[in-house]
């Protein structure tokens, strides 16, 4: 699943290891959802739209659209 | 602030110094283990506990040089961690810590009971021959513990993205196994391998964990 997060996160300026610390998960965690190969569980999704202030479907767009 | 505090004395040491004794500790600490090895095998008949009281202090005391040495190079290795670890991180590394702790006072028993056994120490687990009572309910005791204590820490530990790699790791490591046994007892019933004993069993569930191991890694830190 395509998603918007290294955008988000170069616009905050921060490292996938500091991403990872705000979202209480590991480097490789976000590095997985950043290069499409894994899509995070619902929970994990909400924690990165309430830590974005967006909804989840901005973030991680449906690709059947 | 805590780590910083612990590694104090480590941080005064040069990386290279760092790194060199933890090499030496780990070399050291195999011989220490057949070091313990050998003392076992001096102090436990046929599998009977000994009945000198010295040998239980020396066996206290070999446990607590041992947690010494664990304490030093868990300093040494955290001395070296980059400072800027998160919370996530730091639990994660505490739990293989706790898990290591575990396993090696438990795998230094296994050993320990496998003499007693007047036999190789790592014919407890190698082979298939009789052992003593009390080996085999301290051993099975152990390895429940063991396997229960880590997993309940481990799968409360890990993150979303690892818990999806660890399960899809035991998937393919079951199918390994869901075609392993029957491929082996048709070939077996051919003639083609020899007939299927508790020992190839063992292997083949030895070669599912590896599977697993491996299917985990690719998927984690692909």
């Amino acid at each position: 699943m395509e998603n918007r997060l290294r955008i988000l996160r170069a616009e905050r300026g921060w490292s996938q290891a500091e991403l990872a610390g705000h979202l209480d998960v590991s480097r490789q965690a976000v590095n997985a959802i950043e290069t499409g190969k894994y899509d995070p569980s619902l929970p994990l999704a909400f924690k990165v739209a309430r830590l974005f202030g967006q909804s989840i479907e901005q973030i991680f767009l449906d690709e059947v659209k | 602030m805590d780590a910083q505090i612990n590694a104090g004395w480590a941080d005064r040491l040069g990386s290279t110094a760092r790194v060199t004794l933890i090499v030496v500790i780990l070399i050291l600490g195999i011989f220490m283990i057949g070091m313990v090895a050998g003392f076992s095998y001096a102090v436990f008949e046929d599998g009977k506990l000994p009945t000198k009281p010295l040998a239980y202090i020396i066996f206290a005391a070999m446990i607590g040089f041992a947690a010494l040495v664990g304490w030093v190079l868990a300093t040494l290795i955290r001395s070296l961690r980059p400072q800027s670890m998160s919370g996530f991180d730091r639990r994660y590394w505490r739990m293989w810590a706790v898990i290591v702790g575990l396993s090696i006072p438990i795998g230094i028993g296994f050993v320990m009971l496998g003499v007693s056994d007047r036999a190789n120490g790592i014919s407890l687990v190698l082979s298939n021959s009789p052992i003593a009572p009390l080996t085999a309910i301290l051993g099975s005791l152990a390895l429940g513990v063991l396997l229960i204590a880590s997993a309940v820490i481990y799968h409360r530990t890990i993150d979303d993205h690892e818990e999806r790699a660890y399960l899809w790791g035991s998937t393919i490591a079951f199918y390994f196994l869901a075609l392993a046994f029957p491929l082996h007892w048709l070939l077996a019933r051919g003639g083609i391998v020899p007939v299927l004993t508790i020992g190839v069993a063992l292997l083949l569930i030895l070669l599912s964990c590896i599977v697993q191991a491996i299917a985990w890694a690719l998927l984690k830190f692909r």
